[in-house]
C-alpha cells in the first residue's frame, strides 16, 4: 500500500510538473529572446481555460473546434500584448517593461473580471477515456492524457528549436539581435512568433490544468503562472531544457511535500527553493554564469 | 556595370558630422579597399549601408534599387553581406549553425513543414547542409561543423564570418578588417582566399583594412577617408600616390 501510494503521488508529482514545463517554456523562450519577464503569461493560462468554457459550455460548439479557438485565442492574444504593450517598449529599461508587463497581467484579469464576473465557473468535464489500471494503482485518464500531450509538445518544442529555420532564427536573435538582423532575419517577426508558440502551450496548459482543477476564476492564472515562473528560474532563465528540468522538479517537490510532510507548508518549502536558488546559484541550475568584465 | 553606387552620403551624430557626401561606384565583381586613419568614418560607412545606420542624407543604390531607409535585414535579403569589426558570430551556436543562419532566407519550408519533418523540409534541410559544408571547405572549417564557434581560435573565428556572410549569396561583401589581430602569414593566406572568393563567387567586395601590404595587393582601386571626407578614389596606384593621401597617412 505504501509503494502503491507512493507511485499515485509521482505520477501526480509528472502531471503537476508536465504542465508548469509548459507554462515555463513560455516564460524562459520570451526571456531568452526579448529580455523580458513577461508576467501576463500567467494570465494567458486563464484565457485559455475561458476560452474552452465559453465556446463549448456557453455557445456549446463542438468540443475540437472549443479547444482550438481557445488555444487560436491564446496565441493572438500573445502577440498583441507584444505588439501594443512590449514592442514599443524595446529600447527602453528594463524596469519600465516588468511594470508594463504587470500592468498587463492586472489588465487581462481586470477585462475576465469584467466580462465572466468574479464568480468561478466549472470547467466541463469532457475527458470520458477509461482509467489505466497498473495492478491496484489506478491512473485517470486526465493524468496520463496531461503526461502525454505534454510530453509530446516538448518534443515538437524541441525539434522546433534546434532542427528548423524559425528555431535558428530564434536562437540567433536570443544571442545577438542586431547581428541576426544583418543575417537577413526579421527580428520582430522572429519576437512575435516567439510570444505566439509561448501563448499557444500556455492555452494548452490551461486548459490541461482545469482538467485537473475544474474551476475558472479570473486569478486562475496567478498561482501556477508564479510557480512556472520560479520553475523557470530554477533551471536557469533562458534555457529550454532548464525550464522543463526545473519544472518537473518543482512539481514534483510540490507534490511530495503535500503528501508526506503538510499540504499547507507546500508552496513554503516551493517559495523556498526559489529564494535559496537565488541566494547561492542565481543563474539557476542549467543557466550561464554571466561573467561581468570589469 | 555598376553594382552598388552611392551619391552625396552624409550623417549626423549629434553635433558631429561623421560623413560628409560621401560617394562610391563599385562594379560588378570588383574588389575595393576602403582605407582612412582610426575615427574616419570607414565602419560608419559599412553601417550605413547595412541599414544600422540611417543617412541624414543621400542615396545608396544597389543594382538598380535604391536601399536607404530600408531595414538591416531587407537590405541583407537584397543583397549586402558583412563581417564585424570585433567579431559577433553566434557564439553558443555549432559552426554549421552559424552558416545556416546566413542562408536563412533562402530556405523556402514553412512553419509546419518543419515541426512535422515532412518530405520538403528533409530535402531542403539536405541541400542546404551540404551547400553550407562546401561553403566551409573554403577555408577549411568543414571539420569543426559541429563544434561550438565559441571553441574555433579567434583567426577561424574571423574566417568563420566570412563563410556566414558568403552564405546568404550576396551582391555585395562587406569585409570589415578581416586581417585584424593575424601574423604576416595568416594575413598573406587571407589575402589569396579572399581573391579566391572574388573569382569563384562573382561577388563584389568592399574591405576595410589597415594593413597596405593587404589593400595593395589585392584591390583595383581604393576609396580613402579621412574626417569623415573622400580624401582620394580610383586605381590603387594614383591614389597612394596623391599628395594628399600621404599627407594623411604621413603628414607634411
Amino acid at each position: 500500500m505504501e509503494l502503491s501510494q507512493f507511485i499515485m503521488q509521482f505520477v501526480n508529482g509528472l502531471n503537476v510538473g508536465s504542465i508548469y514545463a509548459l507554462i515555463a517554456l513560455g516564460y524562459t523562450m520570451v526571456y531568452g529572446i526579448a529580455k523580458l519577464i513577461n508576467f501576463a503569461h500567467g494570465d494567458l493560462i486563464m484565457v485559455g481555460s475561458y476560452g474552452v468554457f465559453y465556446f463549448y459550455t456557453v455557445l456549446k460548439l463542438p468540443l475540437w473546434i472549443a479547444i482550438v479557438l481557445a488555444i487560436l485565442l491564446c496565441v493572438i492574444l500573445g502577440a498583441l500584448i507584444e505588439k501594443i504593450a512590449y514592442k514599443p517598449l524595446r529600447k527602453a529599461s528594463k524596469i519600465s517593461l516588468l511594470i508594463t508587463a504587470i500592468g498587463m497581467s492586472y489588465l487581462l484579469q481586470s477585462t475576465f473580471q469584467l466580462i465572466f464576473t468574479a464568480n468561478p465557473k466549472v470547467f466541463p468535464n469532457f475527458i470520458n477515456l477509461p482509467a489505466l489500471k497498473l495492478g491496484d494503482i489506478l491512473i485517470g485518464a486526465n493524468y496520463y492524457l496531461t503526461f502525454l500531450i505534454s510530453i509530446f509538445l516538448l518534443i515538437a518544442l524541441n525539434i522546433l528549436v534546434k532542427h528548423t529555420k524559425v528555431g535558428r532564427a530564434m536562437r540567433a536573435v536570443s544571442q545577438d539581435a542586431g547581428a541576426a538582423q544583418l543575417m537577413g532575419i526579421d527580428v520582430d517577426k522572429t519576437i512575435s512568433i516567439t510570444f505566439m508558440i509561448g501563448s499557444g502551450l500556455a492555452a494548452i496548459a490551461g486548459i490541461l490544468y482545469c482538467c485537473l482543477y475544474p474551476v475558472v476564476s479570473p486569478y486562475l492564472g496567478a498561482v501556477p503562472g508564479i510557480k512556472a515562473f520560479i520553475a523557470a528560474v530554477l533551471g536557469g532563465i533562458g534555457s529550454i531544457p532548464g525550464a522543463v528540468l526545473g519544472a518537473f522538479i518543482l512539481g514534483m517537490v510540490e507534490v511530495m511535500s503535500k503528501a508526506y510532510l503538510s499540504s499547507a507548508l507546500s508552496d513554503t518549502i516551493v517559495f523556498s527553493i526559489l529564494i535559496i536558488m537565488l541566494i547561492f546559484k542565481p543563474s539557476g541550475i542549467l543557466g550561464k554564469n554571466l561573467k561581468e568584465k570589469v | 556595370m555598376s553594382i552598388l553606387s552611392v551619391k552625396n552620403l552624409g550623417i549626423n551624430f549629434g553635433g558631429l558630422r561623421a560623413l560628409d557626401k560621401f560617394h562610391l561606384e563599385i562594379n560588378k565583381g570588383e574588389l575595393i579597399g576602403l582605407i582612412g586613419p582610426n575615427g574616419a568614418g570607414k565602419t560608419t560607412v559599412f553601417n550605413l549601408l547595412t541599414g544600422v545606420y540611417q543617412a541624414s542624407e543621400g542615396e545608396i543604390i544597389l543594382d538598380n534599387q535604391k536601399i536607404n531607409g530600408l531595414s538591416s535585414d531587407k537590405i541583407a535579403r537584397i543583397g549586402i553581406s558583412r563581417t564585424f569589426q570585433n567579431i559577433r558570430l553566434f557564439q553558443n551556436l555549432s559552426v554549421l549553425d552559424n552558416v545556416k543562419i546566413g542562408m536563412h532566407s533562402k530556405y523556402e519550408y514553412s512553419f509546419i513543414e518543419g515541426i512535422l519533418k515532412l518530405k520538403k523540409y528533409k530535402l531542403e534541410e539536405k541541400i542546404k547542409e551540404e551547400e553550407a559544408l562546401k561553403l566551409l571547405k573554403i577555408f577549411n572549417l568543414d571539420v569543426f561543423a559541429s563544434y561550438k564557434a565559441s571553441s574555433l581560435s579567434y583567426g577561424k573565428q574571423r574566417e568563420l564570418e566570412i563563410v556566414r556572410a558568403l552564405a546568404g549569396k550576396p551582391k555585395l561583401l562587406l569585409l570589415d578588417e578581416p586581417a585584424a589581430g593575424m601574423n604576416p602569414n595568416e594575413t598573406i593566406e587571407l589575402m589569396n582566399t579572399i581573391k579566391k572568393i572574388q573569382e569563384s563567387f562573382e561577388v563584389a567586395i568592399l574591405l576595410i583594412e589597415h594593413d597596405m601590404k593587404l589593400v595593395l595587393g589585392i584591390c583595383e582601386k581604393i576609396t580613402v577617408l579621412n574626417y569623415g571626407r573622400v580624401l582620394s578614389c580610383g586605381k590603387k596606384d594614383d591614389v597612394i600616390n596623391d599628395k594628399e593621401v600621404i599627407k594623411a597617412y604621413l603628414g607634411e
